[in-house]
């Protein structure tokens, strides 16, 4: 069986007029409940799982995939309007979305996100479609010292999304490193850094750095400035993206689909790597570079095609191996096991209607997404012709709700307002907080994965250039770091040349 | 010596303090061997580092020939406001339920940014306390209390 | 004009949601916790009860993951909960190792929880990558004795423990390498750096059936139905190697006797369903049906057991 005969298949499975109102009802859910501050895919899907168990599994998995498109993009749709990511793939959509909602673009941010998402997502289901299997074992070459050095790579290139200062980004990765070390360690069992909180075992909680850091810190910010303005945006402009938006945003939604598509692939953080990875590059390959950070449309396009098109490939080692890459593939993984299916290669040959049924399905989760949020956009951008005023209190106050409700705990309230007062310190300084959720995110699984190689090469470090995959890594790493810091080093030579002359 | 770049100066300060305490905290863990790393070496080494970045940012800081920033505009009503307001819901959340920390956080909120309304303040808890209860408690089902705890015993 | 209308709905949402006073459990949302990240074998048996009993009880059981320290984090949130039978935890017999390994727990295990209906008993199977060739468990024992065997840990669990019980009974070292779940674990087993992985079926059967690992001992008295040709670990050799795994709820201690002969009916009637049979073996595990005495004397006896083992073969948490 070619590709087309499978897909043909798929969509004669999936294309039932039941199954494409189980796809627009989850949509509906997911982006619903998406937006809300606090609640993201995975999330989401525990809690609407139980909806799904009186569905026959292909319907199930459908709105399932739905759900987890929709809250995906949700979280993206309130990383623009407030400011807020709801995970962490869409942290560096906050960078130049926000920044366009304020310029009165957010209907065209919100439109290009839920563009890109979508040519992301139909080449995401062509790749997996074609290359499932094959790409599968890919996966099983990363092992420690693999993993290690692409984290070194995505965390040095986290340096170069910072406008500022390179010892500045490098300190906010360290932070966010440490950050992530708070609680259990994996590798000896130990505890760290929980000062005897036992609400710090199990680390800290994202939900409750981004409230705090983004959301509070901009409140306040805005507030304490005297900048606010009597409604979030000057004028609304344009709801929908023109000719020259459209021109602009077809190179990084290639650029982040391929980055994306790649990244997926790798069990672990496809989704988060693949949004930094794709910012990095518009910010060194794009003809309007000068205008990331500024509310450029590029920075909205790449990265949110690149989480897409990861989430989608993020489905390869799921369905063909049986092993999830992140606790929202588990949760998928989990619900194909409630309904019988077992994943792995049998999976598509013994099931190949619920296989292919799925591929396309989530093509078709993707269809809906923009089918429903086009006309939202209208709906989300009349959200910030209210008054700042009035809308503030209700930011905070949702952002409230969503950092209880993590594990419902008062102690991720009393963090993220800690968090709130940092964050407003980074905005006082200069301080661009989105590498600090890259070191956060990566931290662990930097150490994991470097004390893992160690264990295995038995103490000999030259583990990570011996290894050619790792050793691949290491040296782009090297080549970014010296990119990043030649400007600053030319620069201050003329500067001392001015001097001097 | 100058300080000419506050901004890099307090970050770096910041970065160096912050760095030296974890590195102490790291250090009273376990170390470990090479092969089998303790608790501790990583975020010691990780915490060095961020003490070395610190330093570097403080010593270009007080430089002649370094960008001139000032750290300025520090904002105490708005901060101690909105926080004291956040600290609140979380201390009222558990006890007292919704139907009082919605009221709080909002009237925390409006101190933050005078002029006062009291008439929006009224507005805007008439209209997020049953929204509120609609989205999070009727409509997503979680854990969250209207009413203050001793109506549920 | 505005505030009489504020007036008015609150004091309708106050009618609307009156407290509802001791009526007969579960009057609202009942809680379980799992102590283990999503996808592995603890979630999926747990959502499965979850599921049912939210469907026998016409009331929603919502599950929560809280991974970490082999469980003892999940555990200790429901240890500190309100004893009122609103928040389970769904467990496995990591909680008695886990007891008896880790030497400050930040909750009771005898006290503070109770045992209240176990749900599914389960196999585990140890299954070895292509690093080096190792058809068997002889192969493993011969060359433990000369070069590092790397097994995969997850911290104070069934999986370590089960390798470190094959380990002492074998009479060799195998060298822990630690994961946060047995899906980690078995990515580096599939690609040729670990040599061997104590796991559930569950978590070993789509590998084993894809033939890219092989199952050399099954640590039970009988053999798996899932795996027929797979030798138990006494048939390879190795008696006295054989733990059984189980699946069980457990509620915070001083819940009321009513509630938890509710739970306990609720989750026996739960799993012996012809569906959730049928479910459960095709888990390669099969249903349990255990009063709550019953229950609660397993759990008690298996610590004891593990903590005199941990002991004399130095197994410690760290």
């Amino acid at each position: 069986m070619d590709i087309f005969s499978n897909l043909a298949l798929g969509f004669s499975t999936a294309m039932s007029a039941q199954n494409l109102l189980y796809a627009l009802i989850g949509c509906t859910l997911g982006t619903l409940i998406g937006v809300l501050p606090g609640l993201g895919p995975l999330a989401t899907i525990s809690m609407l799982l139980p909806f799904t168990f009186a569905l026959d599994p292909t319907g199930a998995l459908i709105m399932l995939a739905a759900i987890y498109y929709g809250a995906q993009y949700g979280g993206s749709t309130t990383a623009i309007l407030v400011n807020l990511p709801g995970e962490t793939s869409s942290v560096i959509t906050v960078i130049d979305g926000y920044q366009m909602a304020r310029q009165g673009r957010a209907g065209v941010a919100i439109a290009t996100a839920a563009i890109g998402s979508f040519a992301a997502g139909c080449v995401g289901t062509i790749v997996l479609a074609a290359f499932a299997a094959p790409l599968a074992t890919v996966a099983f070459r990363f092992g420690g010292p693999e993993y290690f050095s692409l984290m070194v790579v995505g965390l040095v290139g986290a340096i170069s999304l910072s406008s500022g200062s390179v010892p500045k980004a490098v300190g906010m990765i360290f932070i966010g490193i440490l950050l992530g070390m708070v609680g259990t360690d994996i590798t000896s069992g130990a505890q760290r850094f929980n000062f005897n909180y036992p609400e710090l075992q199990e680390g800290i909680e994202f939900i409750v750095i981004a409230v705090g850091v983004f959301a509070f810190g901009e409140v306040i910010a805005s507030l304490g400035d005297n900048t606010v303005r009597e409604t979030s945006v000057k004028k609304i402009g344009q709801l929908m993206p023109n000719r020259e938006d459209f021109r602009r945003m077809v190179p990084p939604i290639i650029r982040g689909t391929a980055i994306g598509s790649l990244l997926g692939i790798l069990p672990g953080a496809g989704p988060v790597l693949g949004s930094f990875f794709a910012y990095g590059l518009e910010k060194k390959v794009s003809k309007y570079r000068h205008m990331l950070g500024k509310g450029a449309i590029e920075g909205v396009a790449g990265p949110e095609s690149a989480n897409n098109a990861a989430a989608q490939t993020a489905f390869i080692p799921t369905l063909a191996l049986g092993i999830p890459g992140s606790p929202t593939m588990a949760l998928m993984l989990a619900a194909m096991i409630m309904y019988n299916i077992q994943p792995g290669p049998q999976v598509m040959t013994k099931n190949p209607e619920i296989f292919w049924g799925m591929v396309v399905s989530m093509w078709i989760g993707n269809l809906m997404l923009l089918v429903l949020n086009l006309p939202l956009v209208g709906l989300w951008v009349k959200l910030l012709s209210i008054p700042y005023r009035a809308l503030f209190p209700a930011i905070l106050l949702f952002c409230c709700i969503g950092a209880y409700s993590a594990r419902f705990t008062s102690f991720d309230v009393f963090l993220a307002a800690g968090f709130g007062f940092v964050g407003y310190m980074f905005r006082k300084l200069e301080c661009e907080p989105a590498p600090l959720i890259l070191g956060f995110v990566l931290g662990p699984l930097l150490e994991e994965n470097f004390r893992r190689a160690l264990i295995f090469s038995q103490g000999d470090y030259s583990v990570f250039l011996t290894q050619p995959i790792s050793a691949g890594f290491l040296t782009l790493a090297a080549i970014l770091l010296i990119a990043a810091s030649l400007p600053k080093i030319r620069k201050s030579r003329d500067e001392v040349f001015a001097e001097a002359g | 010596m100058k300080i000419v770049d506050q901004k890099n100066f307090f970050t770096g300060l910041f970065y160096l303090l912050f760095g030296i305490g974890v590195a102490y905290v790291a250090s009273t863990y376990r170390l470990g061997t090479s092969t089998r790393m303790g608790p501790g070496f990583f975020p010691l080494v990780v915490a060095i580092g961020l003490a070395i970045t610190g330093l570097v940012l403080l010593v270009a800081s007080v430089r002649g020939h370094a960008e001139s920033t000032k750290f300025e505009g520090f904002s105490f009503r708005t901060v101690f406001a909105v926080l004291a307001a956040v600290v609140l819901f979380g201390l009222l959340i558990e006890p007292t339920g919704l139907v009082v920390t919605v009221p709080v956080l909002l009237v925390g909120a409006a101190l933050a940014h005078p002029p006062i309304s009291w008439r929006n303040v009224a507005i805007s808890i008439a209209v997020l306390l049953p929204m509120t209860w609609v989205i999070f408690v009727a409509l997503l089902g979680l854990q969250l209390r209207l009413l203050p705890a001793f109506f549920y015993q | 004009m505005k505030s009489s209308l504020s007036k008015l709905l609150l004091a309708s949402m106050v009618l609307a949601t009156s407290p509802v006073l001791a009526q007969q459990y579960p009057n609202k949302p009942v809680t379980l916790i799992i102590p283990f990240s999503a996808g592995a074998s603890n979630d999926i048996f747990g959502r499965f009860v979850a599921d049912g009993l939210s469907k026998l009880w016409k009331q929603s059981v919502l599950v929560e993951n809280r991974a970490g320290a082999g469980g003892a984090i999940g555990a200790a949130a429901v240890a500190k909960a309100r004893p009122d039978g609103y928040t389970m935890l769904f467990s496995s017999s990591s909680y008695t190792i886990n007891a008896a390994v880790q030497k400050s727990m930040p909750f009771d295990p005898l006290k503070d929880l109770k045992p209240v209906a176990m749900a599914m008993r389960g196999q585990m199977i140890g299954v070895t990558g292509s690093r080096i060739p190792l058809p068997d468990l002889k192969e493993v024992v011969r060359l433990a004795k000369t070069q590092k065997i790397f097994y995969g840990a997850l911290g104070a669990s069934s999986t370590t423990f089960a390798a470190e019980l094959f380990a002492s009974v074998a009479g060799v070292k195998l060298e822990a390498v630690n994961y946060k779940g047995g899906n980690e674990a078995m990515i580096d087993l599939l690609g040729g750096r670990l040599d061997i992985y104590f796991g559930t079926v569950t978590t070993v059967l789509p590998a084993v059936l894809n033939k890219s690992v092989t199952a050399v001992g099954v640590m039970s008295p009988t053999r798996t139905t899932a795996l027929p040709n797979v030798p138990t670990v006494a048939e390879a050799g190795f008696p006295g190697a054989e733990t059984d795994i189980w699946w069980g709820v457990f509620v915070t201690s001083g819940a009321p006797a009513d509630v938890l002969a509710k739970i306990n009916e609720g989750v026996n009637t739960v799993v012996n369903t012809p569906e959730a049979v049928a479910f459960i073996e095709k888990q390669a595990a099969l249903p349990a049906k255990m009063s709550i005495d019953e229950f609660s004397k397993t759990v008690l006896t298996e610590l004891g057991r593990w903590k005199e083992l941990a002991e004399k073969n130095n197994i410690t948490g760290d």
